[in-house]
């Protein structure tokens, strides 16, 4: 409430910081930096990490005090299992679908056959100097199974994980204590709830305030991340990036038309609500960088039920990692391509579930981390994993910040198609 | 007195013009002297240009790693040199020397046992490792440990393809008892075998040099082929300078010119002035 008011009484200056054109504006600025003065870039590229670290900073706060507080309302009500089953239900589903756009149009395109003599002899060149510096051995140390995943997801010492951002346990951990704090009495519940629902404003406010700063901080962050990047290998990939956009838009515009149906909007301002996510998702490569601002889309302007947004964006950004499952989707086609492995229908549906599970298995770790995890659908497909890891790796200065964004708008969409599903409130406790 | 004092001086002159003007060799051991009176050193090199040991860069000079060593010695002898590459294989590299047709082999000569028992070698002057070209797809069907990619092999039964006669047919037995090991002609068509996709061929093993050769010719190989260096010791390359079986003194004298010149060392080191000629 306190924000819609703030936005008629902004002055000009604050008013011009938060437009869309400058942020776009100051994107490809930084772009056109990094190509054409890749040193200066260099050197502002640190200004660019540390306005990232400050968009994070109250990231964990955040999730925790959203979790607790939607947890601790929803359990206080008795359609509780039905609410949570559509979450996980809807979650699968646009899971799957994701993973089965993200192997059809690689199959259909097939970047990875007829690549170029000059595109070969990059990727040859690229993989001999990752195996003769041995970088690529370094991402594949963890050995990932089922119950290792399990004994990842529980926390020691809560406190240790919020200290080295294992944002699985510190969901798991969240969710008992919602579910616990939801079980307790009246007064007590009530007066916990408070706190949290006051902490998660406050944290708010320090989001919406860093956010002033959004043009200068995407500005360096371009700059630095185009100036680094390996162009060449880039070039070589070409089909293999452009896939990845393509797979990236098409799942874009579905997530659009899904928005604008459930929310009842046009599909310009399903798009234009979440302009600030969407920006910060594309510029950051960070899909928690980009939650707040998701949340205050959804609620706020797309007025989609507030409580199940504090829920369901929260969980999605961690687990839903639709990003991975378009670059897995892609990968996965591309190096049978690239090997001259055919697929036949029973292998490529063994591939969309270890997509799926693979996706899963990635959940809370960093981006390196879960490209790493392709060894999960590799391995059992034959296929070489620490090769597309070292070619994965080059291009994803190019290829996260489609599917970052992409990923938060479909965590969006699945919220939004959610909450139109929930026909009455659950939740009448709150007013 | 002064008259014998004018005796000294004068047997003197003469004892030292000697020295200088006739080069009396007689106190030198037979293999130096014969060296200084030829007044230069032969060498006897393989007959192709190998990068980065003997090679000719852009202008047509004759380079490399083995050809200043050879030169570094001959001017230390106080000498003049000659190559000599007419040796179409490295068996004849060793028998230009046994037959005293050369003073000494420096062309990336391994100390093998078979090979010793008809020249000496002198200490290794570079150690090279080992390394392992596998193909990426048979990679993935085994379970490698990042850390240990090598050893974590040695439970399979792979199929190795190696050069006909050379110390690696040996080397991949020992290093992987349960594979069986397939023998080609050139280093190439073993390559090749590991490439082809109908052959049961996974794994060349050779050393480094030749390795990266291979990979810096043929860059886009890498798609398909991955590299795996072998840290193990007891597999380490150690080459080194054949002399004559009775070129004792040679073999001293070369032995305490690499001590005192600190020569020896890896290839990374030794080689890293000649990574240029890659491009």
């Amino acid at each position: 409430m306190s924000e819609m008011e703030n936005i008629q009484q902004r002055p000009l200056l604050l008013k011009i910081l938060k437009s869309p054109y400058l942020i776009i504006s100051a994107m490809i600025g930084g772009i056109l930096m990094g190509v054409y003065a890749p040193d200066a870039s260099t050197i502002i590229a640190p200004a660019g990490t540390i306005y990232l670290n400050l968009l994070k900073m109250t990231i964990f706060p955040i999730l925790i005090s959203a979790i607790i507080t939607s947890i601790g309302h929803v359990f206080g009500n008795k359609e509780t299992k039905i609410f949570l089953g559509r979450i996980l239900t809807y979650s699968f589903l646009f899971l799957f679908i994701i993973s089965i756009i993200s192997v059809i149009f690689p199959l259909i395109i097939q970047p990875g056959s007829g690549l170029s003599e000059s595109a070969r002899i990059t990727l040859g060149k690229t993989l001999s100097a990752a195996d003769q510096s041995g970088s690529s051995a370094s991402y594949f140390q963890e050995k990932q199974g089922f119950v290792s995943f399990l004994g990842q997801m529980i926390p020691q010492n809560i406190f240790d994980s919020m200290g080295k951002g294992h944002s699985l346990q510190i969901l798991f951990f969240s969710i008992l204590l919602g579910v616990a704090t939801g079980a307790l009495r009246d007064n007590n519940r009530k007066t916990l709830l408070g706190w949290t629902e006051a902490l998660f404003k406050a944290f708010f406010s320090i989001i919406e305030w860093i956010m002033y700063l959004l043009p200068f901080g995407l500005f360096s962050l371009m700059a630095g991340q185009i100036a680094k990047s390996g162009l060449e290998t880039i070039f070589a990939m070409g089909m293999f990036v452009m896939v990845i956009y393509l797979v990236s838009l098409v799942i874009f515009l579905a997530s659009a038309v899904i928005i604008s149906i459930s929310t009842k909007v046009s599909f310009y301002k399903a798009i234009f609500s979440l302009k600030d996510a969407l920006l910060i998702a594309f510029g950051t490569q960070s899909t928690f960088a980009s939650m707040p601002a998701t949340i205050n889309g959804l609620s706020k302007e797309l007025k989609v039920d507030e409580e199940l947004v504090n829920l369901v964006v929260p969980l999605g950004s961690v687990i839903n990692r639709f990003s991975m499952i378009i670059t897995y989707g892609v990968a996965t086609v591309f190096a049978a391509q690239l090997y001259g492995v055919s697929l036949g229908v029973a292998d490529i549906c063994l591939a969309l579930v270890l997509i799926v599970l693979a996706a899963i298995a990635g959940a809370g770790t960093p981006g390196i981390v879960s490209l790493a995890m392709i060894s999960i659908i590799f391995t059992p497909l034959g296929l070489p994993s620490s090769a597309l890891l070292v070619l994965l790796l080059a291009i994803n200065p190019v290829t996260e910040p489609i599917t970052t964004m992409t990923n938060i708008y479909a965590v969006a969409a699945s919220t939004a198609l959610i909450a139109k599903k929930k026909k009455e409130p659950l939740v009448e406790e709150v007013e | 007195m002064e008259i014998k004092r004018k005796i000294v001086i004068f047997i003197q002159i003469i004892l030292f013009s000697q020295l200088i003007l006739a080069e009396d060799f007689s106190n030198l051991p037979p293999d130096i002297r014969a060296i200084k009176e030829r007044g230069y050193i032969i060498v006897s090199m393989y007959y192709k240009d190998v990068i980065p040991f003997m090679f000719h860069d852009q202008d047509g000079n004759f380079i490399g790693h083995e050809v200043e060593l050879a030169k570094k010695i001959a001017e230390t002898l106080g000498v003049g040199y000659q190559f000599d590459r007419s040796p179409q294989t490295f068996d004849e590299i060793v028998d230009l020397v046994a037959e005293g047709k050369a003073d000494m082999a420096i062309s990336l000569l391994s100390r093998t046992l078979s090979r010793a028992q008809s020249v000496r070698f002198t200490k290794p002057y570079i150690i090279l490792r080992p390394t392992l070209l596998i193909s990426r797809l048979a990679a993935s069907r085994y379970d490698l440990d990042p850390l240990q990619p090598v050893a974590s092999m040695s439970a399979y039964p792979l199929s190795i393809a190696e050069k006909r006669g050379t110390s690696y047919v040996d080397k991949a037995k020992s290093l992987y008892p349960a594979s069986s090991i397939e023998e080609y002609t050139e280093w190439e068509d073993a390559i090749d075998a590991v490439l082809d996709i109908n052959n049961p061929a996974e794994i060349v093993i050779r050393d480094e040099i030749g390795i990266k050769n291979y990979i810096s010719e043929f860059p886009e190989k890498s798609i398909n082929l991955q590299m795996i260096p072998i840290a193990d010791e007891r597999y380490e390359d150690p080459l080194a300078i054949a002399v004559n079986k009775d070129s004792v003194h040679l073999q001293e004298w070369l032995n305490l010119y690499f001590e005192q010149y600190g020569i020896t060392g890896t290839a990374d080191r030794l080689l890293a002035p000649y990574e240029k000629y890659y491009e």
